[in-house]
């Protein structure tokens, strides 16, 4: 069974008159202002009881349901697989500063840190080798050698020279070198 | 039941020991008038079901942040007819792509729906009505059906007097010629 909805008037009134319908819209305002829609029978005392049911459903909602529901939402899903994957990449320490910084090198000794890396050798080719070891040759007099001989850090010029005089190595044997 | 005032329906509804019965008042008092008021936009039943229940929880939700300054009865029509005019929106856009459009398919709807008793003439006004931008549509049921006043119509929809005027003028000129059945 179907209920005939309810309006307020099935008459055009005073206040269609007011604002000239019959003038304006002479069809329309002989249209009895009849409600062609109707509802199941007895649908508003159900309503009534479905919007209260609706009401203590979502009251009863829990927190993590309310979150579940918020992230399941395409909108946040992505913002939130985005967030992840960031705090993932940066416990797993893909965003970690490689920790190469000379000031971490500073309170150690050259012998030092051959001795406590000797691999780092094999990082060096020898002209940085010699570079560094020129470098550090004020504060350190001399090294010593793997093979156990003392290297002495301070060469002059003059002192190349005569090496190279008497050990007669001609200046052009060491440009074709 | 439904006698008592929006103050003292209101009143109830902050008081957390009848706030329950508040509510049940508040929603006795206007139930029809919303669903009524939803039904005329949308056309049909189970549409109009939905949605009401979703504004009767929404007004549950939001009574604290009613202010007093407007009318509990526009208050109600506003939020009413906010949710109204989204999930016509959302409808559209599910529409947007298929072959029929959402107006064909409300009109088809309309066609064989159990819950349309009208007869030819009244079936012609509802299409009619179904092709105007919603909201003349709104202004147009607001005025004609509710019978609000042009200030009424304009605190719910936030839009001046003259504006509301004009849409109902131009709305009721399309209905006309609908209704004559040129």
């Amino acid at each position: 069974m179907k209920i005939k909805g309810s309006m307020k008037n099935n008459n055009n009134t005073y206040e269609d008159k007011e604002n000239g319908l019959d003038k304006l819209a002479p069809n329309l305002d002989k249209l009895k202002k009849g409600n062609p829609f109707t509802v199941p029978e007895n649908y508003f005392n159900q309503l009534s009881r479905d919007i209260k049911d609706k009401i203590a459903h979502e009251d009863e909602l829990s927190l993590s349901d309310r979150i579940r529901v918020w992230v399941m939402q395409p909108k946040y899903s992505v913002s939130l697989a985005a967030v992840v994957v960031l705090l993932v990449m940066v416990f797993s320490g893909v965003f970690k500063q490689q920790d190469d910084s000379f000031e971490d090198f500073s309170g150690i000794t050259l012998e030092q840190l051959f001795e406590e890396n000797p691999e780092i050798i094999e990082y060096m080719d020898e002209a940085l080798l010699i570079e560094v070891l020129y470098a550090t040759s004020e504060e350190t007099e001399s090294l010593e050698t793997t093979d156990g001989l003392s290297l002495d850090t301070n060469i002059t010029d003059d002192a190349v020279i005569d090496f190279l005089i008497d050990e007669d190595i001609s200046t052009e044997s060491l440009y074709n070198l | 039941m439904t006698g008592q005032t929006d103050s003292a329906i209101l009143e109830m509804c902050r008081n957390k020991d009848s706030m329950n019965y508040g509510f049940h008042l508040l929603v006795n008092k206007y139930q029809q008038k919303v669903y009524w008021h939803v039904r005329r936009m949308v056309f049909n039943h189970e549409d109009a079901n939905d949605i009401v229940q979703d504004i009767f929880v929404k007004i549950w939700k939001n009574l604290d942040s009613f202010r007093k300054e407007s009318q509990l009865y526009t208050w109600i029509y506003r939020i009413a007819t906010n949710e109204t005019l989204s999930f016509i929106k959302k409808k559209k856009r599910k529409h947007l792509l298929s072959l029929t459009g959402y107006e064909n398919y409300i009109a088809d709807k309309l066609m064989d729906d159990n819950f349309f008793t009208g007869d030819e003439i009244h079936l012609r006004l509802q299409m009619a009505l179904l092709k105007l931008p919603e909201k003349q549509r709104l202004v147009f049921n607001m005025k004609y059906y509710d019978e609000m006043k042009y200030n009424e119509i304009s605190e719910v929809l936030g839009t001046s007097v003259g504006a509301l005027k004009a849409s109902y003028h131009i709305a009721v000129k399309k209905i006309e010629n609908s209704v004559k059945g040129d």
